[in-house]
């Protein structure tokens, strides 16, 4: 922690000021704005990395990589949509190109062939067969799912986030969702 | 799945509601991608963060941020220097960058565009600072021992002492001694010593390319 909020007693996670106010300060050369900032969206940053990563190191590399560049964009930085949409992307691209850089291999944690269960599987079989039908989703579909269920993010903001048209993220939600749908290892969702 | 495929997708009318899942299905999509409990991030990353903001803004600070410059651009009638035309979309930026990784791509084509008004105002000034080095030379006029043009005091006269004089001039007591930094001999401190430095810093550093 800085020594100048250390010894105001506040914490810049507790600034009042919005993203864009924070921005604006961060343009005028305030390291404070840039702290709080950085711990408003440190946690969700470095769950995401993990997501890609699954590795706790790895996703610690991608946080610091990503405020990094984040940091290097000021001055003359204009925030025009939410902060997470901005972030979700360079998150995304820190750390595969910090995966390429390692030859790491993300491994699920499912298997992707499991023998089919006669009875109703236990929950946690259940999600066993889900991550294994997730795993053979397409990355873009696979993402939109994630962003979309997991995330919270409405589809306007996926489209930004990753790039694509609306339409492209609705398509791509309707081809997750039939593939979870048609799978007989997830098809038991929808049928309660 | 082609791009070409999921937009014509897309756009048919099977796919004009707001996809859903299943409540369970959300919940153990949740719980699997859920990262552990124990995930933190690690305080090392923290004091880097902290520490870069503060190296990095401090350069911003040293520069004048962005009001600096555009009253000195106006002081010049270059226009009004304005930081409008140098901010960019966050969200474009970042998704178009597809090779972006934190070393190749933070240089910031906003990086340099603070020099374009100091470019000008030193290229129309330096008509007036020639003249001044002349007189000055052709007075032999006694020299002190460090260059008044210096101002931060480092041994080089660059556009950093432009800088560092335009900034103590917005001070409201000027902040300046004018006996140390009258440059142009005129008698005031003012924008005209400014642009005499920069000037010369041009005409220093265009030697070396």
């Amino acid at each position: 922690m800085p020594q100048d909020v250390a010894e105001s007693g506040a914490t810049p996670a507790d600034d009042p000021r919005s993203d864009l106010e924070l921005v604006d300060a961060i343009n005028s050369g305030d390291p404070a704005a840039f702290d709080a900032l950085y711990l408003r969206y440190r946690d969700w940053v470095l769950r995401l990395a993990w997501r890609f990563t699954r590795d706790h190191d790895a996703a610690g590399d991608v946080l610091q990589d990503t405020f990094t560049y984040v940091l290097r964009k000021f001055p003359g930085f204009a925030l025009t949509a939410r902060f997470t949409t901005f972030l979700y992307p360079v998150v995304r691209h820190v750390a595969i190109a910090n995966q390429k850089k390692a030859r790491r291999m993300i491994l699920d944690d499912g298997q992707i062939d499991q023998p089919a269960e006669p009875d109703p599987p236990s929950a946690d079989t259940q999600r066993r067969q889900l991550a294994s039908v997730m795993a053979c989703l397409s990355e873009d579909h696979r993402e939109a799912v994630l962003l979309r269920f997991v995330d919270g993010f409405s589809l306007a903001e996926i489209a930004e986030a990753v790039g694509v048209p609306v339409g492209t993220v609705k398509s791509r939600l309707h081809h997750a969702i039939k593939a979870l749908r048609d799978d007989p290892a997830t098809q038991r969702y929808f049928e309660q | 799945m082609n791009e070409r495929h999921e937009q014509h997708d897309a756009d048919s009318p099977d796919d004009a509601g707001e996809p859903t899942l299943p409540a369970a299905l959300v919940a153990d999509l949740t719980a699997l991608y859920r990262p552990p409990s124990t995930l933190r991030a690690p305080s090392r990353v923290d004091d880097t963060v902290f520490r870069a903001a503060r190296e990095h803004l401090a350069g911003v600070s040293a520069l004048g941020a962005k009001t600096p410059l555009s009253q000195v651009g106006e002081r010049l009638g270059e226009g009004d220097g304005s930081s409008d035309a140098s901010s960019h979309r966050l969200h474009s930026e970042a998704s178009d960058d597809s090779t972006l990784t934190p070393a190749l791509s933070l240089s910031g084509r906003g990086r340099w565009r603070w020099a374009l008004p100091w470019g000008l105002a030193a290229a129309a000034a330096l008509a007036v600072a020639a003249t001044v080095s002349i007189t000055l030379i052709r007075t032999d006029a006694p020299r002190a021992a460090a260059d008044p043009r210096d101002i931060d005091a480092n041994g080089r006269v660059d556009i950093l002492d432009a800088f560092a004089l335009a900034r103590r001039l917005e001070q409201p007591l000027g902040g300046v001694d004018p006996a140390r930094v009258d440059v142009n001999g005129d008698g005031a401190v003012d924008a005209a010593d400014v642009d005499a430095i920069a000037a010369a810093a041009v005409k220093l550093n265009g030697g070396r390319g």
